[in-house]
């Protein structure tokens, strides 16, 4: 069985959207810009409240953010 | 670098140079660097001081509301990571301990002999020890999750 890996589009969306920091997207989100760079490193998977907080933020649905797929 | 990791940061240096400071003021320094003695003892109070600094930095910059969040999901999840390995370290330790106090005294009552862990200074010692090794599991593994993720922590 593959092993699977949430995986996301943030630095894509975060540069679509006039190029906002890590800063700005932690600042909305309330995390620390630390948590938003671990995540768009997939070195963590944020809880599902935070990922509908991101998604929120780009006016997305979830999972146009975050994929669940085969690593 | 987070304000949290920070903190593990100088939690870690802050209990290596107490611990350090403990093991030279109770058993001395190893044979072949006693010259080094006031050397290493102003290391360890220069650790003591910086880390005390950065801590009392980071206080008066939380407590002003600078910087942000100081604390979210991550570094509650990794905090808990932290304070599970120690309390695991602690219990393992903790039990050992006593089953060996327990042995000692089946041991003391066949042969008239205490063994060496379990005269009384001995097991403050390895009291103090485990304290301190446990803070330093927790520390340790907070920096291990901050620097490598938590992906499955």
């Amino acid at each position: 069985m593959p092993e699977y890996r949430i995986k996301n589009n943030i630095r894509l969306l975060r540069f679509q959207s006039g190029e906002m920091t890590q800063q700005e997207l932690a600042d909305r989100t309330n995390v620390t810009r630390q948590t938003i760079h671990a995540i768009e490193a997939a070195k963590y998977s944020p809880s599902l409240e935070l990922a509908f907080r991101i998604a929120h933020v780009f006016e997305k649905s979830i999972d146009e953010v975050f994929q669940y797929t085969p690593d | 670098m987070s304000k949290q990791e920070i903190y593990a940061w100088t939690s870690l240096g802050f209990t290596v140079a107490i611990f350090g400071y403990y093991l030279i003021s109770a058993f001395g320094l190893p044979t072949g660097i006693e010259n080094y003695s006031e050397h290493i003892t102003n290391l360890i109070w220069k650790v003591i001081g910086i880390t005390v600094l950065i801590e009392l930095i980071l206080e008066l910059s939380n407590s002003a509301k600078i910087g942000g969040v100081q604390q979210d999901e991550r570094d509650i999840l990794i905090t808990s990571k932290g304070l599970r390995n120690a309390y695991y370290f602690l219990m393992v330790s903790i039990i050992t301990l006593v089953v060996h106090i327990l042995i000692n005294d089946y041991f003391s009552q066949a042969t008239g002999e205490r063994l060496f862990l379990a005269k009384p200074y001995v097991i403050f010692h390895v009291l103090v020890f485990i304290l301190f090794i446990a803070n330093i599991t927790k520390s340790a593994t907070q920096i291990f999750y901050y620097q490598w993720g938590s992906y499955n922590a």
